[in-house]
């Protein structure tokens, strides 16, 4: 796992488990609060209901007391009711609608103690009726109101009706009046969403024609109505009310407030949901938090990792240099310490490498030079035992005298090729890219050369010529016979300093090949000294640069250095 | 309209009442209902319906009925008293089957247009060709008309004999009568104008559906045409104004698919009681029999579509009276019915419907019944409705009603027709 994905892991069990937490309680303390709020304010309405029902109840009594005492003063009346006169029968028919619209009621009618109907508000034309079941009903309940089915042309409609009585002569009638029921229902409360509504045995009616569909199939599934509507609603019961059905019997109604819980669940959805934007925001904040703080921390280790990376006996100059004061900074600070304990190293391996290539050479050269002299000894021995026989002595001179001179020649030979190895180090300014062109162009036409303009350098321009005489040599001469392929040599401005490249298409090397590469006096070549790569190292070391070199069989060969920019002027 | 008019002529044609042969030039006294000795120049009358100039000549309410009796004419005139006076044709003669009508002198059409016996025929050819009509000829100003059947010569006063002729810009039809409509005359408001040696009368109505008929007879009104009680009450208690009864014009039928009773003492107790009470208005049980009728419909104990009795919804008789059968339904309807099987066990509701709806599930019958007003020339012997194959096995007249003419006295000089009231512009009087 990561350290960006462990970063992100952990902001979002920081940020996002308390907030979820959070959430939740949150929720729960919002839900138990308003449903208890709901519950509360239902019963309140409820026992306003209750209260209004009473007051519309009297009031329909106090219209029914009314028109009883306008019509024991209505000498019309009198003549069509008591004394049935023709001429005043149509003032009758029509009487109760006008008494039944000035008393605001929607349902009245006159009916005598046979239950006839005189004259109906709510339906004209059915006078002569007989209907004694209803007042007879309402009687039955001493003037407490009852709802009851009440005729219309177009249908039967519910109210709640109360039952009054009229005498006027020997004849008592009676005055039936009340409220249709929505109208009523309606203005028991004040409340648009609140619903209020009535079950009765045979049908239910609410201010909600939806609510009365349900209701009306619970109570056809001889359900309780109340608990039928709990699901979508908050449901109270309000006082019970009586009812009388048209064969008169009476039965109980009940009146149900019930108010819906979506008002609740729209602001529950609405707290969720802004719980749940938090939550994104927090797990968006918590991911580009962890990224940019992982990308903070990961970038200067990913620096040193890559300056590591690149470290090796070679490459000993490199620095892990950082301002940062925080474990990066230590971090950095401890790994330019290894790299100094690197460098010193390096320069003792070196050093030893030196000593003892010097030691082998010490011993090369003494094994040479003693297998020179020894034919000179020799001689010098031979002509030493006739020292004293002149005769001889020019003989054995002129014999002997060519195994002197060759051991000589070997000797100067020798001589010559050690004298390459000899390190004199000159600093001066030197334009490196000129002199790596003046060199290429004496090197033949398979040399391409791609020198930029460099700074001057403060360098050695012998040692220097003689790294790239070597380094060009060696490319052409790996080309084989006919220079078939070519050498590239280029220069290049590096941070530290100065950096050429020599890279050939030439035959390459192995691996062990190129290990050896570098021991003096080791060479593929029937005609090469075996001391070329070693004088380049060294020379390149004496310069305090680096020399690396890479080779692939069939391929080429690469080698490139990097000189520092110390002495540059 | 021309098939509606081909019947309203058959049917106008059909009615049996004893021709009168000379005419009568002057309009009896009784039938003079205002008689102004300084008429006004211009008579303003209001209306509490629409008009609308497409049903011309043949009225479909009252207002209509005021209005084209006073645009269009037809060849003679009933008077109250239901002598034949002249109209387009001055005289008049009978031989067997064949009436023989001499028209007007000079007669025009408001445009101008001259207007002889052709005209008149060619007319009628196009716009009701009579099946009770065996046959026309014209020879100058004589138009001869050949019947299949005795007919009485009052027949020709049918509102369906008005001559009309379509004119090419106004949306009235022209006609021959004094009142001319204006050409820009639309909308509520209808001014029609007559020259009287070069003076113009002014005949103004003002439609406004819906008022109170005793608004109108509050605002300046000199006739005002009502079936309401109430207004006649009103117009009782105020001075200078004249109550006329008009023609009982319109009869209520109910209609129903199923077979009707047969039990013809019941019906009339009913139609009795149905006139007596139920309605609030002005009504008199039916005196007719529907002949005809009881030809179809379900055998008892069918179904027969909804429980319910339509009835226009804007007409308060026919509710009253759907309403009056609705509420005892057990009895009196079951009774018109004719079996008791239909009703058992459901509830009957009366619904009123906008007049388009009605025609419609008139037409459907998929009601237990329907109240529909007819005109009474029309319904003489209830026409198609009880005809065979029409559909209807009980066509019951119930009641029929009239409208009474407001007239303010002194304004115009107004003579009451059989078929309604004629205002005759100032100083015309022949």
């Amino acid at each position: 796992m990561s350290f960006r994905l462990r970063l992100i892991l952990g902001f979002l069990a920081v940020m996002a488990v308390p907030l979820a937490v959070l959430a939740v309680g949150v929720r729960r303390e919002v839900t138990g609060r308003l449903t208890d709020q709901y519950q509360r304010r239902i019963g309140a309405l409820a026992t306003d209901v209750g209260a209004r029902l009473a007051r519309e109840s009297d009031a329909i009594a106090r219209r029914l007391a009314s028109i009883r005492t306008a019509l024991a003063d209505d000498t019309r009346f009198r003549l069509a009711a008591v004394q049935r006169v023709p001429e005043q029968r149509a003032y009758l028919l029509d009487y109760a609608d006008g008494a039944m619209r000035a008393a605001g009621l929607d349902y009245f009618q006159i009916q005598d103690t046979e239950g006839r109907i005189l004259s109906s508000g709510q339906f004209r034309a059915e006078y002569d009726r007989f209907d004694p079941a209803v007042p007879d009903g309402l009687a039955r309940l001493g003037g407490a109101p009852a709802v009851v089915r009440a005729r219309a042309p177009d249908g039967a409609f519910l109210v709640l009706a109360r039952v009054d009585s009229l005498r006027v002569g020997d004849a008592t009638f009676l005055l039936v009046g009340g409220i249709a029921a929505p109208r009523l229902l309606s203005g028991l409360t004040s409340e648009s969403d609140l619903v209020v509504a009535l079950v009765l045995p045979d049908t239910a009616v609410a201010t909600d024609p939806a609510v009365a569909a349900a209701l009306d199939s619970v109570r056809r599934a001889a359900g309780d109505p109340a608990a039928g509507l709990a699901t979508s609603r908050l449901v109270e019961r309000g006082p019970d009310v009586a009812t009388v059905d048209p064969a008169g019997a009476v039965a109980t109604g009940q009146l149900l407030i019930a108010y819906p819980t979506a008002p609740l669940g729209a602001l529950l959805r609405g707290v969720d949901r802004w719980f749940l934007i938090a939550g994104l925001a927090t797990t968006a904040v918590a991911v580009t938090l962890a990224v940019v703080l992982s990308a903070a921390a990961s970038r200067p280790l990913q620096s040193l990792a890559k300056v590591a990376e690149t470290v090796d006996l070679e490459r000993a100059d490199l620095t892990f240099a950082s301002s940062r004061s925080d474990e990066v900074g230590v971090l950095a600070r401890l790994l330019g310490s290894m790299m100094d304990r690197l460098r010193s190293d390096a320069a003792r391996l070196r050093e030893a490498e030196r000593r003892a290539a010097v030691g082998d050479l010490a011993r090369q050269v003494n094994h040479d030079v003693k297998n020179g002299l020894a034919p000179v000894r020799n001689v010098f021995r031979h002509l030493d035992e006739v020292r004293d026989q002149p005769e001889q002595l020019a003989g054995v001179f002129r014999e002997r005298r060519g195994t002197i001179e060759s051991g000589i020649t070997y000797l100067e030979r020798l001589a010559g090729q050690y004298a390459r190895l000899a390190p004199t180090v000159g600093w001066q300014v030197c334009d490196v890219s000129a002199l790596v062109r003046e060199v290429a162009a004496g090197a033949g036409p398979s040399v391409r050369v791609e020198a930029t303009a460099l700074a001057p350098l403060q360098t050695d321009p012998l040692a220097l010529r003689r790294i790239v005489e070597n380094l060009v040599r060696n490319a052409v001469e790996s080309l084989g016979e006919g220079f078939r392929g070519e050498v590239h040599v280029s220069t290049e401005g590096t941070p530290s300093g100065v950096r050429i490249r020599v890279k050939d298409t030439g035959r390459g090397m192995v691996r062990e090949e190129l290990d050896r590469a570098f021991e003096p006096f080791y060479t593929t070549k029937p005609t090469g000294s075996g001391l070329g790569l070693s004088i380049v190292r060294r020379l390149v070391a004496d310069l305090g640069g680096t020399l690396k070199v890479t080779s692939e069989p069939g391929r080429g060969t690469e080698a490139i250095v990097d000189l520092p920019a110390g002495k540059t002027t | 309209m021309p098939s509606r008019r081909l019947l309203l002529l058959g049917l106008s044609l059909g009615c049996a009442r004893t021709p009168r042969v000379s005419p009568d030039l002057e309009a009896s006294p009784a039938c003079v209902v205002s008689e102004p000795a300084i008429p006004a120049d211009t008579v303003s009358v209001l209306l509490s319906q629409p008009v609308d100039p497409a049903h011309a000549p043949v009225p479909t309410n009252d207002a209509e009925a005021l209005v084209f009796r006073q645009l269009y004419e037809t060849l003679v005139r009933v008077d109250c008293e239901g002598r034949v006076r002249p109209g387009l044709a001055v005289a008049w003669r009978k031989e067997g089957l064949q009436w023989t009508f001499t028209l007007r002198p000079n007669a025009a059409s408001w445009d101008g247009s001259p207007l002889d016996a052709t005209t008149v025929l060619e007319e009628w050819r196009t716009t009701n060709p009579a099946t009770a009509v065996a046959g026309m000829r014209s020879e100058g100003n004589q138009l001869t008309v050949f019947l299949s059947a005795p007919r009485p010569l009052t027949d020709f006063a049918a509102p369906a004999l008005r001559l009309t002729r379509r004119g090419p810009e106004s949306s009235w039809p022209l006609g021959t009568g004094p009142w001319e409509p204006h050409p820009e005359a639309s909308g509520s408001r209808l001014v029609a104008t007559a020259a009287v040696r070069n003076v113009e009368r002014v005949l103004s109505f003002d439609s406004r559906p819906g008022a109170d008929p005793r608004d109108l007879l509050d605002a300046a009104a000199h006739v005002v045409v009502t079936r309401d009680r109430g207004a006649l009450a009103y117009a009782a208690g105020l001075p200078g104004w004249t109550d006329l009864p008009l023609a009982w014009d319109r009869v209520y039928l109910l209609v129903s698919p199923t077979t009707g009773s047969r039990d013809a003492t019941a019906r009339a107790a009913i139609r009795a009681e149905l006139a007596r009470d139920a309605l609030r208005g002005e009504g008199r049980p039916a005196d007719w029999e529907c002949a005809g009728a009881s030809n179809g419909g379900p055998s008892p104990g069918q179904s027969v579509g909804r429980r319910r009795v339509i009835y226009p919804r804007e007409d308060v008789v026919a509710r009253a009276l759907a309403e009056r059968l609705v509420a005892r339904a057990e009895s009196d309807l079951t009774a018109l019915l004719g079996f008791p099987a239909v009703l058992a066990g459901t509830t009957v509701t009366a619904v009123g419907l906008e007049p388009e709806s009605f025609t419609r599930a008139v037409a459907a019958r998929e009601d237990l019944a329907a109240v529909m007003p007819v005109l009474r020339s029309d319904a003489a012997d209830c026409g198609p409705l009880a005809a065979p194959g029409a559909g209807w096995g009980l066509v019951e007249p119930l009641v029929e009603t009239r409208a009474h003419a407001l007239v303010r006295t002194g304004a115009a000089r107004v003579v009451s027709d059989r078929d309604g009231l004629v205002i005759e512009p100032a100083g015309s009087r022949r």
